[in-house]
């Protein structure tokens, strides 16, 4: 009975703080993005305490100004104060893109795990509907959805979680007709499982490695969209900053104060680099095979 | 011996008629009939798409045969609902052939152990933790393996773990679907002599799946031996491999390796593949490959018929 022998000793459990921090060590790329987004969440939380001025206070006297110790990041036309616009700016944002994100990833995968797991009419149905959102370049079905509903923060998260949910359907369903061919799942369904439990159980937890990965970008992603439609007026009304309306409104200046519409811009762009990098990080750390 | 399980006249067709694509239907299983008596073993050989594996499934229901009945403790499971199914998987379980694709890897050994009590008889993680570690103790794998995700172990083990997890409902019925075909040879021996242990131990039966003669001829009381769909002969083990009367069986038998050189005979190998289900040959199946085939065989094909019911095959010029 030699296998039994190979067996490796016991390894003694560690805990999950000491997982993580040596997950960490290894991954110090992720690391970074996942602090930097650490970063960015708490000074969007806290972005009361932290802001230098109130965010909508106008100072026509200073207006359109550039760096300076009062104004961090200047100022823009009206003379509110642009690092505190940022900061709450960040707390609309985040908000709608990870909420809306989340919205999309939990209806996403499971229509594309039902779709893909029973198949037949099942599959074509929920897969042409999915087809039929995709037909549209996604700034347009938004841009349908907030224009027929009206622009409000709930109409909004609708409108980009209906947009990349199609998306979040077809990554779940591919590898879902792949693992319902392997033969745990047949194993399951022979030990009298129902179709919902090896669904939850048995294909969501190893199908999750892709969709976090997704998720991670689509967020980011969503957080563009907010800024778009935001940037067309279609975004949360003012004179409530977001990181869309922010760049807009710097775009009549754009040749003489660029600075107002570049540092919202920039804001946009270490959110969705900080998401990118902390999404290569959890797809490693999701997978048992590459823990230790 | 009472009979636990009666398959009668199990036909499978798989089939398609889409929009827009030709129409096509694939005979895997033609007219099976076999039993199996409490604490028997029964083996079923045959090529690779010969309906092995379609016909264990058909067994457990995961594929709905088309014609046909499994009476299995007199009750007809493929007459029974949706709810009283899920009761009676309890009852008959299966290995399968790749250890290492029928373990959920994201879920610990002692989860995937745990679930099917949870399932069928609303036990806690906790309190079935004992049962875990008894049933892992009887396969042979030390308890600490509970904690363990299935990637941190060798194929052997895994099997075993697939095994424990079949038992642990404490089934009457095991169905082994190539189970230790993906295995190496010293590690083959050690299943089958757990296998065989346990079915001592529990009394349970089998139904062995494989294309392997030598562990059918240690293994299993009775044999079926399958071409294309339909079992072409069988009987006792002993009887069958010493007296074949199917060509089919016989050539089988001369195709298995023998391990000393100096008794190697000139072997009557088997020109050609096994024909495509979806365009069978007429008559019998078997006689474009046959060596004895003649007229009747291209016409008519053979039905299954023997002296008593233990030894019984499909062929019109059997073997003497």
């Amino acid at each position: 009975m030699t296998t039994v022998d190979t067996t490796p000793p016991a390894s003694e459990t560690r805990s999950t703080a000491a997982s993580l921090l040596r997950l960490a060590r290894k991954n110090k790329l992720s690391t970074f993005g996942l602090v930097m987004f650490v970063l960015i969440l708490l000074a969007a939380v806290f972005a009361p305490l932290i802001a230098p001025h109130d965010p909508l206070a106008q100072n026509i006297v200073d207006r359109l100004q550039d760096r300076s110790a009062e104004y961090p990041l200047g100022t823009d036309k009206f003379g509110r104060d642009t690092f505190s616009r940022i900061l709450y700016g960040l707390r609309v944002s985040l908000l709608i893109g990870l909420t809306s994100t989340a919205l999309a990833m939990v209806l996403g995968c499971a229509l594309g795990i039902i779709a893909g797991y029973r198949g037949g009419w099942i599959d074509t149905v929920i897969m042409r509907c999915m087809d039929m959102l995709l037909a549209f370049p996604t700034l347009i079905t938004g841009l349908f959805i907030v224009a027929v509903l009206g622009a409000n923060f709930i109409n909004i998260v609708l409108a980009i979680t209906v947009t990349i949910l199609p998306k979040f359907a077809r990554v779940a369903r591919a590898p879902t007709i792949a693992l319902k061919e392997r033969e745990f799942v047949e194993a399951a369904r022979a030990l009298g499982y129902s179709d919902t439990r090896i669904m939850s159980i048995h294909i969501a937890p190893n199908i999750m490695g892709e969709v976090v990965v997704l998720a991670s970008l689509w967020a980011a992603y969503a957080i563009r969209i907010e800024a778009y439609l935001s940037f067309i007026g279609l975004g949360v009304a003012p004179p409530t900053p977001t990181l869309g309306t922010m760049i807009r409104d710097g775009f009549n200046n754009i040749l003489d104060a660029p600075y107002v519409s570049i540092y919202p811009g920039f804001a946009v762009l270490l959110v969705v680099l900080s998401l990118n990098l902390v999404g290569d990080g959890l797809r490693d750390a999701i997978d048992p095979k590459l823990r230790d | 011996m009472n009979d636990l399980l009666v398959v009668e006249g199990l036909g499978k067709t798989f089939g398609s008629k889409k929009f827009m694509q030709a129409e096509y239907a694939v005979t895997a299983l033609r007219d099976v009939s076999f039993t199996i008596g409490e604490g028997e073993t029964v083996g079923v050989v045959g090529e690779s798409g010969c309906g092995k594996s379609t016909l264990a499934r058909c067994v457990l229901d995961l594929i709905t045969p088309t014609t046909g009945s499994v009476l299995f403790d007199d009750t007809d499971l493929t007459a029974l609902d949706a709810k009283s199914k899920r009761e009676m998987r309890s009852r008959i379980q299966m290995i399968f052939q790749d250890p290492y694709s029928s373990l959920n890897g994201k879920r610990t050994i002692g989860k995937t152990l745990a679930e099917p009590l949870w399932v069928h008889e609303g036990v806690r993680f906790k309190d079935a933790l004992p049962r875990i570690h008894a049933v892992l103790k009887e396969v042979g794998m030390p308890i600490s393996a509970a904690d363990k995700y299935p990637h941190e172990f060798s194929g052997g083990q895994r099997q075993r773990i697939a095994i424990a997890r079949a038992l642990i409902l404490e089934p009457d019925l095991v169905i082994a679907d190539e189970a230790v075909s993906a295995l190496d040879v010293s590690v083959q021996a050690q299943v089958l002599l757990l296998m065989r242990g346990i079915q001592k131990e529990r009394g349970l039966s089998y139904l062995f799946i494989t294309h392997d003669l030598g562990v059918v001829r240690n293994f299993c009381d009775r044999v079926l031996v399958m071409y294309l769909g339909s079992v072409v002969e069988s009987g006792p083990v002993a009887e069958l491999l010493t007296n074949p009367k199917h060509p089919y069986t016989k050539s089988l038998r001369d195709a298995a390796p023998i391990p000393d050189v100096s008794k190697r005979q000139s072997l009557a190998l088997l020109e050609g593949e096994i024909p495509s289900p979806a365009n069978p040959p007429s008559g019998c199946a078997f006689h474009p490959r046959c060596p004895r085939a003649t007229d009747i065989c291209r016409k008519e094909a053979p039905k299954l018929e023997g002296t008593t019911d233990q030894r019984m095959f499909a062929c019109h010029n059997p073997e003497p």
